[in-house]
């Protein structure tokens, strides 16, 4: 198995996102970093229903699939993370215009 | 025979529910009380010890109920002086405080009914948050801190009797309830509570305070300390420190009600001692001191009470000559003065002398001679400060409600002095009551002298005169409670931090476990 | 029979649906708007408690239901119920904000959520109904309108989307050794992988641990707490304080108990010892905060500190315990937040000295739950912390007894500090005259307040419940 798959790229992802979360002072840079984490479990998720072989899970002449339970998960959990993402923009928007700054510091 | 034990508890605490809505609240109040006493007094005649159990649907706890010849006379007493304490509280208008006065009579029965630890400890807690509430009655700002001291104290005591119940079986379990209960009786380590909830409380919440509730503490020690196997003789030391500490303390105090209230200390000591030595004589003593001083006690803080809604002032330096506006108060209040000195034909001549033939060491009979040396002297020095002497302070009429208890309580203590064996063939201890022999005057004079002498010393030096208004246990538990907010200040400002912090210690602890978990 | 479960998820989604419906219309009049409002939500919550009332007496004798969606958890009724109270105080209190619409709404989304988690038989499921839950709660938060609220919800917001990647993240790692998602199919997945493969299993219980923690409070993740549960509208924070911790304390003891007990007994006392420190720190935080609806938002912290101690200690005892100390604190937190919402609306300020005793009803109500919550007899909080306690010495777990003990003492000072603050006498300030208690928002206190007195003159009520979700957890 060669190093470079989905799995190592969507933990490695991950890490990133949450290393954004951990230093970056502007609040929506830390919301995007979170997305990246959604992304990167998106990627993980889906690259463990990879059977070796298999093609995409669409009805057709192929006998052997890619497991499709993950990426129906994944389908819910865009959409999850999608709204997250946009209440936690509107909640900055009203943050910006209650207090003027972005700035992550502010929040204490 | 059940009946009536239940009875007796049931009828104050529907009582306590019946005074917050029915008109008449003190006659409720009065009634319910004075039944529950009468109901006791019918239990004399039953033959003891009485033991059953009453079951509660869906609780797994049942409520055994244990009353032998030393709960009827604690029982007794409670009942009469919460009985009195109504009486007395005429002027009081608010209706929770008969309610709770009620409850808490109710409460008490059972810790004093009660047979197990589990139980016991339940209504002990439940007591404690009801008499927290009575003694903030006054709602000033010195009654609301005093109360917060008393509450976090008694708790605190309570929570470790909790801790031993858990712990039984251990040594560490024994020290626990030893400890618990000392607190609860304010003894010498633990005595702060004591000095400042009796001042502020109303008075007959103060009477009740010394005559009833620190006697629990007392009690269930001796009820249930052989339950953990606790071995009492390293009490001693604590039980001579409160009794020679308190009397001296209460010698410098200005608040009349605080001399009564460091006394109490002094003489629950005395009872201590009484009870880990655990001879036959010294237990009857005990048991004696515990109405004694219960009655006298009580009647002392009444007259005090008196006092203080006639002249409006606790300070003992602004009071004086009261003997002829108020000769019925004084009266009262100089039989009690001679009854907690020990002199005959008085109740703590009785009791007291019991005690001292009980006592074995020559240490143990010199801080014994100390103390009631000490106790004639600041009972001097109250009588004589209250009500000899020159009369300066307006002085309002007593009502009649008031000076009732004071009779009452006085007539009981020469009875009590002439008679002692009613109150001792009831505890089923017996013991040669030759106190009226020829050894026992010479020691009383002896110790009178000596206390004459202590009083006079005092005033000559002015020590008592003026009040070094510091103690040194007091600042120590006012310091752990300042020093535990400051710590925790600390914490909170160290721990708000931006987000940015959150997250990393998520990960951090994270990673923690993580680590923790593979090694 | 089975069928209607299915509606107990349903009825709030539908009520939560027509109720945004009625935000739309402008030219409506407002009071027509609120009447209409008003209906849709006590018949909703009333449809919902009629369907758990018809299903409850199955459920408690042991039958478990099943349908497509998954089984049944006892607690639910005691969530259903809190939120039902939470909503009669909600129709004055926030009588201005919900003209808007989007307060009843999301209210009952958060409801749908959580009778969602408790249903499910299906780990992403339940990943499904937390963000539902979630979602509508960071809503919620805000429905205050003050400044801070968007401040406190944004925190929370970002600490929660953190915790759900983690949860995610774990999700996988079971999908990919178990090949299944069904909570009794991953059961036996997972007992396999804690035999091969244990360090595989200690990363999945410690993202489980973080991811759920956070949700739950327990102390290295706890920092959005305060903020949240202190700025929210009062009804939102009882239900915050009440129902939603523990949620994720349901999950945890389910998802836990699925590694089988072998592994159990190996990390419980890793949950033992945060539970322990959760209790210290929070009561010591309480210490020192001076505005009521902080220091109560401590206190569930280190409540829950206490819950999680006895989930850690594992006996049998100990567990039952800390599942009747869920519902007890469930009752007595809300009660609380209720209360302080009165208290501090009369007093026109949420400092605790500055307090005022406004109705005495009320402040009766607030001194008997506190009570409660500090552990005195006869009230049910001393029930189970006397259970948890008495589990804890039985396995040798004595420091924590004590500890959950001198918590106790100390929680006696910080709500003992509240109820002086009414006693003393203060001048009355002669322009502001204290307006009556409306009777909605006074009610859900009193009955929340009997039935804490309830629960501790007669434990067993609350014991067998929690005994037989015990039974069915798998223990």
């Amino acid at each position: 198995m060669t190093w470079v798959n989905g799995i190592t790229i969507g933990i490695v992802l991950v890490l990133i996102g949450f290393y954004g979360v951990m230093t970056r002072k502007n609040l929506i840079k830390i919301v995007l970093c979170i997305d990246i984490i959604f992304l990167g479990l998106i990627l993980f998720f889906v690259s463990i229903g990879y059977v070796e072989e298999g093609v995409a899970p669409v009805l057709g002449e192929f006998t052997l699939f890619v497991d499709p339970l993950p990426q129906t998960l994944m389908l819910t959990t865009v959409v999850v993370g999608l709204s997250t993402t946009a209440l936690a923009l509107a909640l900055i928007i009203k943050v910006y215009e209650k207090y003027k700054t972005l700035d992550v510091r502010e929040l204490k | 025979m059940d009946v009536f034990v239940i009875l007796a508890v049931v009828i104050p605490v529907l009582g306590s529910g019946a005074t917050l809505v029915l008109p008449h609240k003190r006659w409720t109040a009065l009634f319910c009380s004075g039944v529950s006493f009468g109901v006791l007094c019918r239990l004399i005649i039953e033959p003891l010890p009485l033991e059953f159990i009453i079951r509660l649907p869906m609780n797994p706890l049942h409520i055994g109920v244990f009353i032998d010849g030393f709960s009827l006379i604690f029982a007794l007493l409670l009942s009469f002086l919460f009985f009195l304490a109504v009486v007395y509280s005429s002027y009081i208008e608010a209706r929770r405080y008969y309610s709770l006065l009620l409850l808490d009579l109710g409460l008490l029965l059972l810790i004093v009914f009660s047979q197990e630890l589990l139980i016991f400890y339940v209504f002990l807690e439940m007591s404690t948050i009801v008499t927290y509430f009575l003694v903030i009655y006054n709602e000033t700002e010195e009654a609301v801190k005093a109360g917060f001291k008393y509450l976090i104290m008694n708790v605190g005591g309570a929570i470790l009797i909790l801790l031993a119940i858990l712990l039984k079986g251990s040594s560490l379990g024994a020290l626990l309830f030893v400890a618990g209960c000392l607190v609860k009786a304010g003894s010498f380590p633990v005595h702060v509570w004591l000095a400042d909830a009796h001042p502020a409380a109303p008075s007959a919440v103060s009477a009740l305070l010394s005559g009833a509730l620190v006697k629990v503490g007392v009690y269930s020690l001796f009820r249930f300390a052989p339950h953990f196997g606790a071995d009492l003789s390293w009490l001693i030391p604590v039980a001579l420190t409160s009794m020679v500490i308190g009397v001296f303390l209460a010698l410098v105090q200005s608040d009349v009600k605080r001399i009564l209230a460091y006394s109490t200390v002094s003489q629950l000591g005395i009872v201590l001692l009484g009870m880990v030595l655990q001879s036959d004589a010294s237990v009857s003593g005990v048991m004696l001191h515990f109405v004694n001083h219960g009655l006298f006690k009580a009647l002392l803080f009444l007259c005090m009470g008196c006092v203080i809604y006639a002249t409006g002032e606790r300070n003992i330096h602004h009071l004086g000559g009261l003997h002829s506006k108020m000769p019925v108060t004084a009266a009262a209040c100089l039989i009690g003065c001679l009854s907690i000195s020990g002199i005959p034909p008085f109740n703590g001549f009785v009791s007291k002398s019991i005690l001292f033939h009980a006592l074995e060491s020559p240490v143990m009979k010199a801080a014994f001679v100390i103390t009631s040396a000490g106790t004639v002297a600041s009972f001097t020095r109250l009588f004589r400060h209250t009500f000899l002497g020159k009369s300066g302070a307006k002085v309002k009429r007593i009502p009649r409600s008031m000076r009732l208890p004071l009779l009452l309580l006085s007539g009981l203590c020469i009875l009590l002095g002439f008679f002692p064996g009613i109150v001792l063939s009831l505890t089923g201890y017996t013991v040669e009551c030759d106190v009226w022999s020829s050894s026992a005057v010479p020691e009383v004079l002896l110790t009178a002298g000596l206390g004459i002498a202590f009083y006079f010393v005092g005033l000559k030096t002015k020590v008592i005169l003026e009040t070094p208004s510091f103690s040194i246990v007091d600042r120590f538990f006012c310091g752990c409670g300042k020093s535990i907010e400051y710590f925790s200040e600390l914490l909170d400002r160290w721990l708000t931090q931006d987000v940015n912090y959150y997250a990393a210690y998520m990960i951090l602890f994270l990673v923690f476990l993580f680590f923790l978990l593979s090694f | 029979m089975s069928g209607i479960l299915i509606l107990l998820v349903a009825v709030p989604l539908m009520t939560a649906f027509l109720l945004s419906v009625t935000a739309l219309p402008q030219k409506v009049p407002h009071t027509t708007l609120m009447k209409l409002r008003n209906v849709l939500s006590v018949s909703g919550m009333g449809v919902l408690c009629v369907i758990l009332a018809v299903c409850a007496p199955a459920a408690l004798s042991g039958h478990v239901l099943t349908y497509t969606v998954g089984g049944w958890s006892p607690f639910l009724g005691v969530s259903v119920l809190v939120c039902f109270l939470a909503l009669f105080y909600s129709i004055p209190h926030m009588g201005y904000m919900r003209r808007m619409g989007k307060y009843d709404a999301f209210y009952f989304l958060m409801v749908a959520g959580i009778v969602g988690v408790f249903l499910t038989r299906d780990i992403f499921n339940m990943y499904v109904f937390f963000e539902i839950l979630s979602i509508s709660v960071f809503v919620l938060i805000t429905a205050g309108e003050k400044k801070e609220s968007y401040k406190a919800s944004l925190k929370y917001l970002i600490l929660a989307s953190l915790s759900s990647a983690l949860f995610l993240f774990a999700v996988g790692i079971i999908y990919a050794s178990c090949g299944s998602l069904n909570m009794d199919y991953a059961a036996e997945g997972m007992k396999s992988m804690v035999e091969e493969n244990p360090e595989l299993m200690y990363v999945v219980f410690t993202l489980l641990l973080v991811s759920l923690g956070v949700k739950t409070s327990i102390v290295p993740l706890h920092f959005w707490l305060p903020d949240a549960h202190s700025i929210a509208p009062t009804p939102i924070s009882a239900i915050l304080s009440g129902i939603i911790l523990k949620v994720s304390i349901y999950a945890m003891v389910r998802l836990f108990l699925l590694c089988g007990w072998q592994f159990y007994s190996e990390i419980s006392p890793i949950i033992a010892y945060t539970g322990a420190a959760t209790v210290a720190v929070g009561t010591l935080l309480a210490l020192v905060q001076k505005d009521i609806k902080r220091m109560l938002a401590y206190s569930s912290i280190s409540q829950i500190g206490i819950i999680v101690t006895g989930i850690g200690i594992g006996t049998d005892l100990a567990l039952q315990g800390a599942l009747f100390h869920v519902v007890n604190h469930a009752l007595m937190k809300s009660g609380l937040f209720l209360c302080a919402g009165i208290i501090a609306g009369q007093s026109r300020t949420r400092e605790i000295s500055k307090l005022q005793m406004g109705a005495p009803g009320v402040a009766v109500s607030f001194v008997v739950l506190s009570l409660g919550i500090i552990g005195v007899p006869p009230l049910n909080g001393f029930v189970s912390k006397f259970i948890i306690c008495y589990g804890a010495v039985q396995a040798q777990y004595s420091g924590l007894a004590f500890i959950i003990l001198a918590a106790s003492v100390l929680s006696c000072g910080y709500y003992f500090r509240v109820i002086q603050a009414f006693f003393k006498k203060k001048k009355r300030r002669k322009k502001t005259p204290m307006y009556r208690v409306s009777r909605f928002m006074s009610f859900p206190v009193y009955i929340l307040a009997v039935l804490c007195v309830i629960l501790g003159l007669f434990p067993l009520i609350g014991l067998q419940i929690a005994d037989l979700a015990l039974k069915m957890v798998g223990g």
